[in-house]
């Protein structure tokens, strides 16, 4: 119930609930905290900005889910020389020292070469993907949604007993 | 667009509540929870605590019925044999409360620094076993290789046991200086999520405890390798340990330890420095223990003496400096108090001489000094502390050449001596003070050089004889309080 859900909150999102920069804003939090251990500080500190700030927390579960993926799959091929090549370079150094005692960035887990490439690659990869996001989330208000709309086998499957069935058990009547 | 609309106010309000809610109801029961579930079923210390008061705006923290306790490693083993169990708790230490302040800047910066902390009522159990390991040694967790059963001899080799492991954990001590790629190699054995860099925490320490103090601590000692399992305890005591830190290195002041107390109802007084900040680590430590009981000397170091005690009380101040060469030199000062020795079996020499010759010299010393003591004031102890090398002065030299009531009279001689000079000392102080006094006096009531203030030095030079002169008459002065002082000599009747 709760994928059916997101799923349909995501074809909302899509269609024109949010704005473009707060989808693509909500992905590279999301992304970030994916790519980062659940028991960092900044992990918290990524949660926090999801839930006080207005962007959005659909697209950002997507991303998060897609962080983790990625965490699974090249954490330590990737993260791990990323995050020691940064916290091990010569003219950075004295940054890290400075960084990693002051107040608040302590708690981080930047000291971790893992956390601090997980963090990088997702706010990275996050950042990247802003622009892009954003005007795919346009371009497909412009030109994919009608044309969705009046697909025939999108109307058929919505349109669907079965679906209808499924849509008034598992998310309500008024979804 | 109003920046202000970027946030959503109702989950900043909402979350706000949860935390207020948390701090000023759920925060005390939680830190008790998650402190108790951090001690429980741990290899090494465990520990819980009865109630957890938390004053985070101040960063005070109150922790009610503090209990630390080992696992058992013996019986853990067979414990995890047997039934899969996590092994039996021994209590080590227990105090009614314990108080400290954390500095919240500090802790900002992931640093946990304590000014004071303030333990109530502490209560320590200290208890070797026969295979040499102690309860404390447990704390640390980690498996130790103690030496067989029959290699260990007492409390002497478990403290050696210790001193060892100080300088391993002093190896592992960051220096400050480390190279950084050295650190890397170092890291890349662990697993990549847990490597961590150290370079930028160099120097700093991550934990601090400026000071530890507690009054009425009580430390009960008992040896599961001899009969009568509890052998002492020390009460009505006072510790204060500064400058604990994770990283001593870093540290110009070295750590230190001061006791005082009761052993065996006998002042004690303990004073340790362990000082890691110069290259060479230095250990420094001076022990005082006035009149301690034989029964409790012969508990704890008994078995590396080359004598059995019997009767009496020993004192003993020493002063012990080493460096992490384990340059060994002391010279500590022995009183013997009415104590009776035997030799070892098997024992042919004691302190260089004949063991039979030494033991009978020394009794008999002992019994015709009665409670006067007999004290050997030049061993120096040299060499490693491993192995020391005992250098016997003359006066046990003496014992044995002279016999011991030769040697007893001669100490006896050698008491009155010094009991005449701190006498002559002691008046002529007097003197001085008097004649000042009287001139102040006449100074004072405007009679200066009428001839008074001569006449009054005269009769106290009449009645108190001047330094020097004064032999016959404190020797006399002697003579009647050796009569007065039981074991002196003099009175045949006392």
């Amino acid at each position: 119930m709760l994928v059916l859900t997101w799923i349909r909150k995501i074809y909302k999102t899509l269609s024109a609930d949010a704005s473009p920069s707060a989808i693509a804003f909500g992905a590279a939090f999301g992304l970030t905290a994916g790519c980062v251990p659940l028991s960092s500080g900044a992990f918290l500190v990524l949660v926090a900005i999801l839930l006080v700030l207005r962007v959005q927390i659909s697209a950002g579960l997507l991303f998060f889910v897609l962080g983790r993926v990625a965490t699974l799959g090249c954490g330590e091929a990737v993260f791990y020389p990323l995050g020691d090549a940064l916290l091990y370079a010569e003219p950075l150094m004295g940054f890290w020292t400075w960084l990693l005692n002051a107040p608040g960035f302590a708690w981080s887990g930047f000291a971790y070469p893992a956390v601090l490439g997980g963090f990088v690659f997702g706010a990275s990869v996050g950042a990247a993907l802003f622009l892009p996001l954003c005007y795919l989330v346009i371009a497909y208000r412009r030109w994919a949604h009608d044309r969705l709309q009046k697909n025939r086998f999108f109307r058929w499957i919505t349109g669907f007993w079965l679906t209808k069935i499924l849509k008034w058990v598992l998310v309500g009547g008024n979804a | 667009m109003n920046p202000l609309r970027w946030v959503r106010w109702k989950v900043v309000i909402v979350l706000a509540l949860l935390c207020g809610l948390l701090w000023f109801i759920g925060l005390d029961p939680l830190a008790r929870w998650q402190i108790n579930a951090l001690g429980e079923d741990r290899s090494g210390a465990r520990w819980s605590v009865t109630e957890v008061g938390l004053g985070l705006l101040a960063g005070d923290v109150q922790l009610i019925d503090v209990l630390v306790a080992a696992a058992r490693k013996a019986q853990k083993k067979a414990a995890e044999i047997n039934a899969g169990s996590s092994g039996e708790k021994e209590k080590v230490f227990n105090a009614d409360e314990v108080k400290f302040a954390l500095s919240a800047g500090e802790l900002a910066r992931r640093r946990f620094v304590i000014d004071e902390m303030g333990l109530t009522r502490p209560h320590m159990e200290l208890r070797r076993r026969a295979d040499g390991s102690t309860n404390v040694g447990d704390l640390e967790g980690s498996e130790t290789e103690w030496p067989d059963a029959e290699k260990i001899e007492d409390w002497v080799r478990s403290a050696v046991d210790w001193y060892k492991k100080i300088q391993k954990a002093r190896e592992k001590l960051p220096t400050g200086d480390r190279d950084a790629e050295e650190e890397r190699e170092r890291q890349k054995q662990l697993d990549p999520w847990q490597r961590r860099v150290e370079y930028p925490f160099a120097g700093r320490p991550t934990y601090l405890v400026r000071r530890i103090f507690a009054d009425e601590l009580e430390i009960s000692f008992s040896d599961e390798a001899e009969a009568e399992s509890d052998i002492a305890k020390l009460t009505e005591g006072k510790i204060e340990i500064t400058d604990l830190s994770s990283n001593p290195v870093a540290h110009e002041n070295p750590m230190k330890l001061s006791l005082s107390g009761k052993l065996a109802g006998s002042p004690l007084s303990l004073e340790t420095a362990i000082d890691f900040s110069k290259d060479a680590s230095r250990y420094s430590i001076h022990f005082d223990a006035a009149k301690l009981p034989v029964s409790v000397v012969d508990a704890f170091v008994g078995d590396a003496l080359p004598v059995q005690l019997a009767d009496g009380f020993i004192g003993l101040t020493v002063r012990l400096d080493l460096d992490g060469e384990e340059n060994l030199e002391l010279t500590p000062k022995l009183i013997f108090q009415g104590v009776r020795v035997e030799a070892k079996a098997g024992a042919s020499k004691i302190a260089g001489a004949d063991a039979a010759s030494f033991v009978k010299a020394f009794n008999e010393a002992s019994e015709a000094l009665g409670d006067t003591p007999l004290e050997i004031a030049d061993l120096t102890i040299r060499g490693k502390l491993t192995s020391p090398r005992f250098e016997w002065g003359d006066t046990v030299t003496n014992l044995v050449q002279q016999g011991g009531l030769a040697f007893a009279n001669r100490q006896i001689e050698q008491g009155r001596e010094r009991l005449t000079k701190e006498l002559d000392k002691s008046l002529e102080k007097g003197l001085q003070k008097a004649t000042e006094e009287i001139d102040k006096a006449l100074g004072g009531a405007g009679l200066e050089g009428t001839g008074l203030g001569d006449a009054a030095k005269g009769v106290l030079e009449g009645v108190v004889p001047k330094s020097g002169s004064t032999g016959e008459a404190t020797g006399a002065t002697v003579d009647k309080i050796k009569g007065l002082i039981p074991g002196l000599g003099g009175d045949k009747k006392n």
